[in-house]
């Protein structure tokens, strides 16, 4: 049995929902209130997460004060966590132009760590253990007998020539003429068909997004209190004062 | 386009996702791919009481393909007794989603939180809480997601780090997490690792799977439909000694009699439960069918609509072809004969 606060936050999810949708009409003051209520819902929940889940217990328990449930006795400061939260305070102090070139400091120290903590895996896994993997002979599977794999010597040729012709098309270095010149052609071929593939998966993520709102107000909004036959009546005021604002609208303009 | 015809696109796609919810009926099979059984393989070859790292990197934005995937993985897990350690490194806003799969299917199992599972929430700077995962996860999480300290949870004294201690990770990334997981987490931390993504980056993240730095990889709501296509077979399974014992014509409430004095598990007894009671059964398969179906997720009971809305788009995509070859063709008789 639903609480009545769940039945109403199931009707306020279906109507901003169905405002949402409103803007395949054309923009319109309900969309615009639904996506204001969004970015406002959405920035106080982040600013409240940052200081309940990150600045408190990573910085100000460990340096000020313990956390709550924790007695004094059983805590212990760690004061050298006042490093990273004098860099942090610097980064805000590009917000004020005389002082800015204080950010640098802690963004230099940012920097230095990513590029430092970042170079060695990146090399290895997204450099070197792809290009290994690129090679015919490591992608080619062998069946019981020793025999060669069919199916896994093409798609490994077909591998190594995709990646070494969209190599060739980007290489800008030789002017792209005869077996350069078809190589990149081919390499251009390759691309469309990647982008084809990627296109496709678009659509099915976008039509997910889609069905995964149409699901919540067929399946999810509708036992539970004939909340779908309010949904389609509340589609339906929405389109029509949708409609009478349109036509308000474009009276002076006939006058 | 005009816009007429782009109301009527709007409308034709909207019917043919909003009709196969209505109206439910099984079309098309969901066959698991070899790439999502990977992830379902890795996870059945664990033993009860193993620990899985499941790193759920979305927010609302990509709920409806990834969130279906999470609880499939999660049943899955639960369902062997494998202990599960939650994280979501992508936005502060997927931790509602994170609390959400674990209490639900937590719930489900008769799981115990803290103990069986623990979900820890959002940490900002990814490589650096990824490498903090690897070595020490109560230097990195102070409290879990329910304000917990981490101290006082049972799986995370057995499992103070991931190095050496964990022995899978399952990544449901809706941005560019999957990369770093591989080169901080698996890499260096040494524990195989499987992903799952919105379609949107499966292409992406497809060499990682060629490669082999990714066992498994699932993309988007059909990849969620196959892994839950498996779960639901996991749970016909524990079923068909009991069916056998049973006298037909049955209802449910019968077979549930029976499942409780056979000692069946208590999340079968949950999965029953989706069917009402008094319903009645003629035959074993027309059980297996209802009931399979009955536990089959979000993502399954999408798949029509997506198959729908696909054949309708490749339809317009070859009409527009054909549009576009005759209109040149025309332009092209046209110039010739001026």
């Amino acid at each position: 049995m639903l609480s009545i606060w769940q039945i109403i936050g199931i009707w306020v999810a279906t109507a901003l929902t169905l405002m949402m949708l409103s803007f395949l009409y054309r923009d319109n003051p309900f969309f615009r209130l639904a996506e204001h209520l969004y970015l406002g819902i959405s920035n106080a929940y982040i600013i409240w997460f940052t200081w309940d889940q990150i600045i408190e217990p990573n910085f100000i328990n460990r340096v000020f004060f313990p956390p709550s449930g924790t007695s004094p006795a059983e805590w212990q400061r760690e004061p050298w966590y006042i490093i990273p939260g004098l860099l942090g305070i610097l980064m805000l102090t590009r917000m004020f132009p005389k002082i800015a070139w204080l950010s640098r400091w802690a963004l230099a120290f940012y920097v230095g760590y990513a590029a430092g903590v970042s170079i060695g895996p990146t090399l290895n896994s997204y450099i070197l253990a792809q290009m290994y993997s690129t090679f015919p002979l490591t992608n080619v599977s062998f069946n019981a007998n020793g025999v060669v794999n069919l199916p896994s010597l093409i798609n490994s040729l077909l591998i190594f020539i995709g990646v070494v012709t969209v190599l060739v098309y980007f290489f800008f270095s030789y002017e792209h003429k005869g077996f350069i010149g078809k190589t990149a052609r081919l390499g251009i071929w390759v691309l469309m068909i990647a982008l084809g593939a990627s296109f496709g998966s678009t659509v099915m993520a976008r039509v997910s997004l889609f069905i995964g709102r149409a699901r919540f107000l067929v399946q999810d909004a509708e036992p539970t209190y004939h909340a779908f036959s309010i949904l389609l009546s509340l589609a339906v005021i929405i389109a029509l004062v949708a409609y009478f604002l349109e036509k308000r609208k474009a009276r002076p303009a006939q006058e | 386009m005009t816009q007429r015809e782009r109301y009527i696109l709007y409308l034709l796609v909207a019917l043919l996702i909003f009709l196969p919810l209505i109206f439910t009926f099984n079309v098309f099979e969901n066959r698991p791919t070899p790439e999502v059984r990977g992830v379902y393989d890795t996870i059945n070859s664990l033993n009860p009481g193993d620990v899985m790292v499941l790193s759920m990197d979305f927010d609302p934005g990509s709920e409806p393909e990834l969130y279906p995937m999470a609880l499939a993985v999660l049943r899955h897990a639960f369902s062997k007794d494998i202990r599960v350690i939650g994280v979501g490194f992508f936005s502060p806003q997927g931790v509602g989603l994170g609390v959400s799969a674990f209490s639900t299917v937590g719930d489900e199992f008769g799981k115990v939180n803290g103990v069986d599972y623990v979900f820890l929430g959002y940490k900002p700077v990814l490589i650096a809480a990824i490498q903090a995962m690897n070595d020490n996860i109560k230097g990195l999480f102070q409290v879990d997601a329910w304000g917990r300290r981490v101290e006082e949870l049972k799986l995370l004294q057995d499992v103070p780090k991931l190095r050496n201690n964990v022995k899978y990770l399952v990544v449901l990334a809706a941005g560019e997490t999957v990369r770093p997981w591989v080169a901080f987490g698996s890499a260096k931390g040494g524990y195989p690792m499987g992903a799952g993504c919105t379609a949107v980056s499966f292409a992406d993240y497809f060499s990682f799977y060629q490669s082999g730095q990714l066992n498994g990889l699932m993309g988007g709501l059909k990849a969620a439909a196959e892994y839950e296509v498996m779960v639901a077979d996991d749970y016909l399974k524990n079923l068909s000694g009991i069916l056998e014992k049973s006298n037909s014509p049955f209802t449910v409430e019968e077979i549930k009699e029976l499942m409780v004095k056979e000692g069946a598990p208590k999340y079968i007894l949950q999965a029953l439960s989706k069917l009402p009671s008094d319903r009645k059964f003629n035959t074993a398969q027309e059980f297996s069918a209802a009931f399979f179906n009955a536990n089959l997720g979000a993502a399954s009971a999408g798949m029509n609509s997506q198959s729908f809305v696909h054949a309708i788009l490749t339809v317009f995509i070859i009409m527009g072809n054909i549009a576009y070859f005759r209109s040149r063709k025309k332009k092209r008789a046209g110039g010739t004969s001026a």
